[in-house]
């Protein structure tokens, strides 16, 4: 015996699960419309336990098939009947009961074409109940090529987000390795000092780009440290220490007894220094934040208040989604893209957290409370950077005469500014602008380091650092500079011989403190 | 909810078996890879069913992220689903089961079990017992406690093959994201629709 008939209520329940799960749009992603229709309507009658039969009618001869067997006898007589009145020649049928039928047919838009849904039932009970049945049906179909497209179109936009950060960080490194050069090099302190501020700025947007693309995208990949929200805590004050302090807020810090919890010690710090980022933007100067935990119940809820702006009610739903701004900034060096809180949620979430928002109103303050689970373990040791002993300037300059640096970057701009600038600082310096001609230069100059930018146009950064540790040894530094960040990729250079990893845009401090710490470690 | 968070350590509703459908390797990196990777930095043995075509790359690629070479396996799926040239349900489900007690036996942590499922548009003998096999290896992964993903490429699949899969699929990863799957029927009534099925045809 069959099962019961799909009954409205079934087949809306079919298509809200869909729905759900966007199950069918995606399998449509790039398909043809005609493509996407013959998916839709095969994934019908399987969800609803009910068979599917294709015909064709040339001459007024029907055939039709079902599970690819041709249909005959007394099915195909009622099939032919109920067909009479149709004008199409070609269609898919839905029944339950092969032997008897009662057809009712719509047509379905499939793009600029039009397709043809038709349901068989067997037999006339209810001529409304049916029509909503087979509209509901067409509905199904239809709306599986619209949401098709718009997932298209999403992914779309994700991957373009993806490469314009990328696209935008490439001409900021240069930039800021100019500014950095200009230091001591300008009597315009003014205009060097606008310029750094402006593109510190844009560097923050494009990480806020590149950091929502990779979250959407699932490409973050989160240590797992135990680590003192204390410390995670005052991480967060510094990075945002420089509003408060500018803006003349009153910060409150209140943290109850100190706790555990497991995550990503630099995410996590993120997550609370863009809340109180986000409380300086939006307090007037003078007003007040307050920062304080309440343990409790196996979790830690960590609170940023504020007396400033406050939030609208109906606003309070949307505030975490990407790009909803409450308010416009008019000063260009404090706006944003809307990021922040869309970053702070998502990271919050892969943590095993959660995060509310809570206000009275306009004029009312904000309260941002983020609750996380606590770990049941004593916090990691902090990771240990490689020590580089404080220096005077002119004692570091003179142990680094005679240390050769080959810097590898096909960016002209890059490489040349990375080899003025580490010539400053007492290195000696060349410059090779693809893999092949860094090989030679390499043989030539015989340097003890070299800092290599991962995409050269001929052979990857990866396969260079391979190339000259096969012919060298592992006796030269080898620093990576990429645009990637994960523990994957700094996996990756590791294995492929670089000694250090570098994300773009690599500041010169931090390059001359990789090379430093190379050159003390060798001068023991 | 990520497929790492949730499907490992159980948090929906103690199913441990999800298929994901993804569109291309590069999206089943972006699921896979995390899943495993969470895993073995636990010590949880990742045992990843590949295309032999591949199976260098993957392995290549997983090693990085172990701590020891124990626990990573990539082996391929003519050693497993396709053993002896054909799909025989109960052969893969007692070698399942089999592996399954040993790992348990060893006392180790938990293992995490990915299979990719593109050898069944090569059409080999036996398919016809695949979705039966799917609905009915659940009871095995839950008694066992193995999370286990079968990956499916949309792009490749009917309707019907989908609808078909997400019923024999208590969980479901859709775009990157884990759902519990409001299709998910029981083995013995999906068991009964296949033989009705048959009946019919």
């Amino acid at each position: 015996m069959r099962e019961a008939p799909p009954s409205s209520t079934r087949l809306h329940r079919c298509i809200r699960d869909l729905a759900t799960l966007n199950a069918l749009p995606t399998m449509c992603i790039g398909r043809t419309p005609e493509e996407a229709f013959e998916i839709a309507i095969d994934a019908l009658p399987t969800a609803l336990s009910c068979e599917l039969v294709h015909f064709t009618r040339r001459d007024g001869r029907v055939r039709a098939s079902l599970r690819g067997k041709p249909l005959e006898g007394e099915a195909l007589a009622a099939l032919t009947q109920a067909l009479a009145r149709e004008p199409d020649e070609a269609g898919v049928i839905m029944l339950e009961q092969p032997e008897r039928l009662w057809c009712l047919a719509v047509e379905v838009p499939i793009g600029s074409a039009r397709g043809k849904l038709v349901a068989g039932k067997s037999k006339p009970l209810d001529l409304e109940l049916d029509r909503v049945l087979v509209r509901s049906a067409a509905n199904l179909v239809g709306t599986t090529l619209e949401t098709a497209n718009v997932l298209e179109a999403a992914k779309r936009k994700d991957e373009f987000l993806a490469m314009l950060g990328h696209e935008l960080r490439n001409p900021l490194a240069p930039i800021l390795t100019a500014v950095e050069l200009l230091g001591g090099h300008t009597q315009a302190a003014r205009e060097r000092e606008v310029i750094e501020r402006h593109t510190r700025h844009l560097s923050r947007l494009v990480d806020d780009l590149l950091d929502i693309s990779r979250l959407e995208r699932g490409h973050i990949e989160l240590r797992q440290e135990s680590l003192a929200l204390s410390v995670v805590l005052e991480r967060a004050i510094e990075l945002a220490s420089q509003l408060i302090q500018r803006n003349h807020h009153e910060l409150v810090v209140n943290l109850e007894a100190d706790v555990v919890v497991r995550g990503d010690p630099v995410r996590l710090a993120q997550v609370f220094g863009n809340l109180l980022t986000n409380a300086a933007k939006f307090t007037p100067a003078g007003g007040r934040i307050e920062l304080s935990t309440a343990p409790g119940n196996g979790r830690v809820r960590v609170l940023v208040r504020d007396n400033g702006r406050g939030i609208a009610c109906h606003e309070l739903e949307r505030i975490f989604e990407p790009f909803v701004q409450l308010y416009r900034i008019t000063d260009a060096a404090r706006g944003g893209l809307g990021l922040g809180l869309a970053i702070v949620k998502t990271l919050v979430d892969r943590h095993g957290g959660s995060i509310v928002a809570e206000s009275q109103g306009p004029g009312t303050g904000a309260t941002f409370t983020v609750e996380l689970p606590i770990a049941m373990a004593a916090p990691d040791a902090p990771a240990g950077a490689p020590g580089v002993p404080e220096r005077a300037p002119a004692d570091a300059r003179e142990e680094r005469r005679g240390y050769r640096v080959l810097i590898v970057d096909d960016n002209l701009d890059v490489a040349e500014l990375l080899t003025e600038a580490l010539g400053l600082e007492g290195f000696e310096t060349a410059a090779a602008h693809d893999g092949q001609s860094a090989l030679e230069r390499w043989r030539e100059l015989s340097p003890h380091a070299g800092v290599l930018d991962v995409g050269l146009p001929d052979m990857d950064g990866y396969e260079l650092a391979r190339r000259l540790r096969a012919e060298h040894g592992a006796g030269p530094t080898l620093i990576a500079a990429t645009g990637y960040g994960q523990p994957s990729d700094r996996e990756r250079a590791a294995a492929a011989g670089f000694d250090c990893h570098l994300v773009k845009p690599v500041s010169v401090q931090d390059l001359v403190r990789a090379l430093q710490a190379r050159l003390s470690q060798r001068n023991g | 909810m990520s497929l790492a968070q949730s499907l490992a350590h159980s948090q929906m509703h103690h199913h441990f078996h999800a298929c994901a459908f993804v569109m291309g390797p590069a999206e089943e990196q972006a699921v896979i890879d995390p899943f495993f990777t969470e895993g073995m930095k636990r010590g949880e043995k990742a045992v990843y069913i590949v295309d032999p075509a591949h199976r260098a790359e993957h392995e290549a690629r997983l090693r990085k992220a172990s701590a020891s070479d124990e626990l990573l396996d990539v082996t391929t799926w003519n050693e497993a689903h396709l053993k002896g040239g054909c799909f025989d349900s109960d052969r893969m489900m007692a070698s399942l089961e089999e592996l399954i007690r040993e790992h348990a036996a060893s006392g180790r942590p938990p293992m995490r079990l990915v299979g990719q499922m593109g050898w069944i548009f090569s059409n080999p003998p036996g398919i016809e017992q695949l979705v039966a096999y799917e609905a009915t290896v659940n009871e095995v992964l839950n008694r066992g406690k193995t999370p286990t993903v079968c990956v499916y490429d949309v792009r490749r699949l009917s309707g019907s093959m989908m609808m078909d899969l997400l019923r024999a699929h208590p969980l479901t990863v859709m775009n990157g994201v884990l759902h519990e799957n409001p299709f998910y029927t029981p083995a013995r009534e999906m068991l009964e629709e296949i033989r009705r099925r048959r009946a019919v045809a």
